[in-house]
């Protein structure tokens, strides 16, 4: 059984009507979306994934989330960074391979990065992302360009950090960093893989998109689509 | 598809109860997590040696786990590699207090995990080093050796240093030998047929009835060339031509040998291979010192083989002579 939290409606400190933060509730409430979201992509992950790879990333994610989602429920009384370190703990354990490491590592600095805070500002999200990012390049020894979750993940965070110079609302921001976390993820098609088993297939990987980037955007959107109803329902 | 499985995704799980069950004499394992040790872990005052990898290439991994070959094995799901927190706490069941070596196929999702690993038993004080095999030539050239996928190989590799752990050599001696068995190992395999991995229920490569491919990895990772099936005494010459070629090995070379077969294809045509194998090695003056010829390191059930030869010296040669004792491997 995936987690439904229902919405909460609330208005922030100057009686806007629209979230300025994600609290705790959204944030696992994204979770279990995400998690949802996964278990219904496995197969199309799993197609990406046999194209130019070794098939397993749809059933090991998948295998992963739902473990995460079962235990969503016992997180309800953590903090925040609690919370993620947790998760990414949870994915570094059942999702093996790569993947795991890379997805786990960078949940747990996203965690780390937050700190205490009872709740998460646009600017903690920035620096939750970019500790994300930090985490998967040092792990991974990945750079932008070779085809990887970076190339979804790098240009997600680059937008989240300009829109939030421009003083954008918090559900604005975060429609610009899905924005280019797409485009980031179309343009997977357009490089030869310089990483994981897809490497070994060189020029053959081209105009085939990447099954990491596809699964970072995946979780990007459904955890934007996340904190949009939560603010639709809040106004 | 037709497999004697129950749940595609308990597979890794099911093997490895059904092999703790089948040789408890030789082997334990971990409560948790999907680590097999030997049965006296942990030999106080040994190296320990820990190898990891994805599941699919019975009996590699976890077949040779035992005296004389290594202390722990680290089971992945099928083709991925295992998680941090197993590889942890198969470290800490043999670390014997001389650290411990762990033994890895040179691929990404392994350095990954079994690094995070290794951070956590070094913060604790336990010594750990990392050799990766490096032995298939097919999979990068000479110039990018360091590049290179570990196969069938391994098994060398594993036995020479398994041996110096035995015999009381310390993590320093233990890496070096593991890294000059590597240094002198080369392997070449071919495939005729994909496998099917369990949780897809699909061949993870296509190839027509009437193709092989030269250099294929042990996860189909692809090969050199794509070309029509030849015959045995073909593809024998290929295989042993590449391996002897890229090293060099020389005449009066001296080596261990292994003939590999994938999963699918029988012992009778290993044998007739071997036929061919060992007249073009008595040509060159290639002495065969051992041949192992079976089902070493498979890919489920991919029909194809791998020829490995190790350059023997006196040291490399009395470290794969000495003895082993292991459900699937003895000396």
């Amino acid at each position: 059984m995936h987690l439904r939290i229902p919405p909460i409606s609330r208005c922030d400190s100057r009686g806007d009507f629209l979230i300025t933060s994600i609290q705790k509730e959204d944030l696992l409430r994204a979770l279990g979306n995400i998690s949802k979201i996964i278990a219904e992509n496995e197969n199309y992950l799993t197609e990406l994934d046999s194209a130019i790879g070794d098939g397993d990333h749809g059933v090991n994610l998948r295998r992963g989330f739902d473990s995460l989602n079962d235990k969503l429920p016992s997180f309800k009384d953590k903090e925040i960074h609690e919370i993620l370190v947790e998760v990414g703990r949870s994915l570094l354990e059942t999702v093996g391979g790569s993947v795991g490491v890379l997805y786990g590592s960078a949940i747990i600095e996203a965690g780390k990065a937050v700190g205490d805070k009872k709740e998460i500002s646009l600017d903690d999200l920035v620096r939750m992302v970019d500790a994300a990012e930090g985490a998967i390049r040092s792990r991974g020894q990945v750079d932008v360009g070779e085809k990887t979750m970076l190339d979804t993940i790098h240009p997600f965070s680059v937008a989240l950090r300009e829109a939030t110079e421009e003083n954008l609302h918090f559900a604005d921001t975060l429609d610009r960093g899905l924005e280019a976390a797409k485009k980031g993820l179309e343009s997977t098609k357009q490089m030869v893989a310089k990483k994981g088993r897809a490497k070994y297939l060189g020029e053959k990987t081209l105009g085939h998109q990447d099954v990491g980037a596809t699964s970072s955007y995946l979780m990007i959107e459904s955890f934007v689509e996340t904190i949009k109803e939560i603010d639709q329902n809040s106004s | 598809m037709k497999k004697l499985i129950n749940d595609p995704l308990r597979v890794a799980d099911e093997e490895v109860e059904g092999f703790v069950k089948a040789f408890p004499s030789y082997v334990k394992k971990l409560e948790d997590v999907r680590v097999v040790v030997r049965k006296n872990a942990p030999v106080q005052g040994k190296v320990g040696i820990l190898v990891g990898g994805g599941s699919g290439h019975e009996p590699f991994w976890f077949g040779y786990t035992g005296e004389g070959m290594y202390d722990a094995v680290i089971v992945g799901e099928i083709f991925s590699s295992p998680t941090p927190d197993a590889a942890y706490k198969g470290t800490k069941a043999i670390d014997g207090g001389e650290g411990v070596l762990y033994l890895l196929g040179n691929y990404e999702g392994d350095k990954m995990n079994l690094g995070i690993s290794k951070e956590r038993a070094e913060a604790e004080g336990i010594p750990i080093e990392i050799v990766n095999v490096t032995d298939d030539v097919a999979s990068a050239p000479p110039s990018q050796a360091q590049e290179r996928r570990g196969i069938a190989g391994n098994l060398f590799v594993i036995k020479v240093a398994g041996a110096k752990a035995e015999q009381g050599g310390i993590l320093e001696e233990v890496k070096n030998a593991a890294l000059k068995a590597n240094s002198n190992t080369r392997t070449m395999g071919v495939a005729l047929s994909p496998c099917i991995l369990p949780a897809t229920g699909r061949p993870n490569f296509t190839i027509s009835e009437d193709e092989m491919e030269i250099g294929m990895g042990i996860h189909g990772e692809p090969g050199i060339e794509r070309t029509k099936v030849k015959s045995a005494d073909e593809v024998a010459e290929i295989l042993t031509m590449k391996v002897v070629n890229d090293l060099p090995f020389k005449g009066n070379d001296e080596v261990a040998l292994l003939l590999n077969g994938l999963g699918s294809t029988p012992l009778q045509e290993l044998f007739i291979l071997f036929r061919k194998i060992e007249e073009i090695l008595t040509s060159k003056k290639i002495d065969i010192h051992k041949a192992l010829i079976g089902n070493y390191c498979t890919s489920i059930d991919m029909m194809g083989c791998s020829l490995s030869l190790m350059r023997l010296d006196d040291e490399l040669k009395e470290l794969f002579d000495a003895p082993a004792d292991t459900p699937y491997f003895k000396m």
